[in-house]
């Protein structure tokens, strides 16, 4: 071994040197190289172009996930706090009623990232005698939900209040969500 | 040999605007949209030189779902891997891919180091490297044979060209024509994406 081998200190540092030189070589040059490999370059960037498209999917399925995830939640804020007003229930009021406590009510109506418990979620829904599942629906713990179900958690969140009490419109507006979300399956 | 700032020469990089420096996820998008498919066939050549030198297992990883985890981290910007838009797509992705195939191997050592779920007090990594500097110069020379053969000019070349010396240098040092220059240099990028393109699992 020469001494100026030497200066490629270790095999990382080969591969280093190596993907160096792929990273510059002409593009002309690429389809030759790829051919003298054995390789057909249209399949091999067939293969990466494959690997690149389905990270962009998955990405944005994720990222859809996420927002739905996101808009949910503002429903169930909304949700819950037009429930606490028709009952005319404050947070601690709520809190005892529903046996959880009281920051996490506030939790729940002001963090849309947070995620209740099954339990805490069971409790609210029979402290506010609605059918089974009408808050899991919102609360992320059913992932399985129509975009016309979004648009309509969208519509109500952006339609509901957070102070006074609840006027007719609102009630309205509360009974004919909560009865959507009933027959939502 | 990697220089910090490229020159933006990349079909990827040229999609995108010069500011902010990171990318957002919709230039990011755009410098994936505008790789050509000389710019998928080198990251697929790239990806398969760290399969193989980090020895990752097929079961483990293949070159294109290093490739897709690199793309993946890159699209997520700040919770990921953030596109400096002064370099190209083409080199941001290879530092991507260096360093989700670094991280399986050290996820990999320690499985091995603490097989019975113990769990290391310290990333200890470091003291699984060879440090035997005779031992590793003879790996060296064995990954050169292996990936030149007999070809003595051709490695002569490419171990001057990672010294830093330009192509002028390196032809006058070895007293080469141009043309001869240019032959052995096209001969070491065939070896290299030969080997790298070479299955070894």
């Amino acid at each position: 071994m020469s001494n100026r081998e030497n200066q490629l200190k270790d095999t990382d540092a080969v591969f280093r040197a190596m993907r160096e030189m792929l990273l510059e070589a002409p593009d002309a040059e690429v389809d030759a190289l790829a051919g003298d490999a054995g390789v057909d370059i249209r399949k091999l960037s067939e293969i990466g172009r494959n690997a690149v498209k389905s990270a962009i999917a998955e990405h944005n399925q994720n990222r859809a996930k996420e927002e739905s995830s996101v808009l949910l939640h503002k429903g169930l804020n909304s949700l819950l706090i037009m429930l606490r007003r028709r009952d005319n229930l404050d947070e601690s009021e709520l809190a005892t009623k529903a046996k959880v406590e009281e920051a996490e009510i506030k939790r729940i109506e002001f963090d849309s990232g947070y995620l209740p418990s099954p339990r805490t979620i069971y409790n609210l829904e029979k402290a506010f005698a609605l059918p089974g599942g009408v808050l899991a629906k919102l609360s992320g713990a059913i992932v399985h939900h129509s975009p016309a179900m979004e648009e309509r958690v969208m519509e109500f969140a952006a339609n509901a209040k957070s102070m006074g009490k609840l006027s007719r419109e609102e009630k309205q507006l509360l009974n004919a969500f909560v009865k959507f979300l009933t027959e939502q399956k | 040999m990697r220089p910090e700032i490229d020159t933006l020469g990349d079909s990827a990089a040229a999609a995108v605007s010069g500011h902010p420096l990171y990318a957002t996820r919709a230039e990011v998008e755009a410098g994936l949209n505008a790789l050509t498919d000389a710019d998928y066939a080198k990251l697929m050549m790239i990806a398969a030189s760290f399969c193989r030198q980090r020895r990752l297992a097929r079961s483990v990883s293949e070159p294109s779902e290093l490739l897709n985890q690199a793309v993946l981290k890159t699209l997520e910007c700040e919770d990921g891997k953030q596109w400096n838009k002064k370099i190209s797509m083409v080199r941001h992705l290879d530092r991507a891919m260096e360093n989700i195939s670094g991280h399986l191997v050290r996820e990999r050592m320690k499985i091995v180091a603490f097989p019975n779920g113990l769990k290391p007090q310290e990333d200890d990594s470091r003291s699984y490297q060879f440090n035997d500097s005779a031992a590793e110069s003879a790996k060296v020379s064995a990954l050169l044979k292996s990936v030149f053969g007999d070809d003595d000019q051709a490695k002569e070349i490419f171990v001057l060209r990672n010294e830093g010396f330009r192509p002028a240098e390196v032809q006058a040092r070895l007293r080469i024509s141009a043309r001869d220059y240019e032959s052995a240099n096209r001969r070491i990028l065939r070896k290299i994406s030969q080997f790298s393109l070479k299955t070894n699992n």
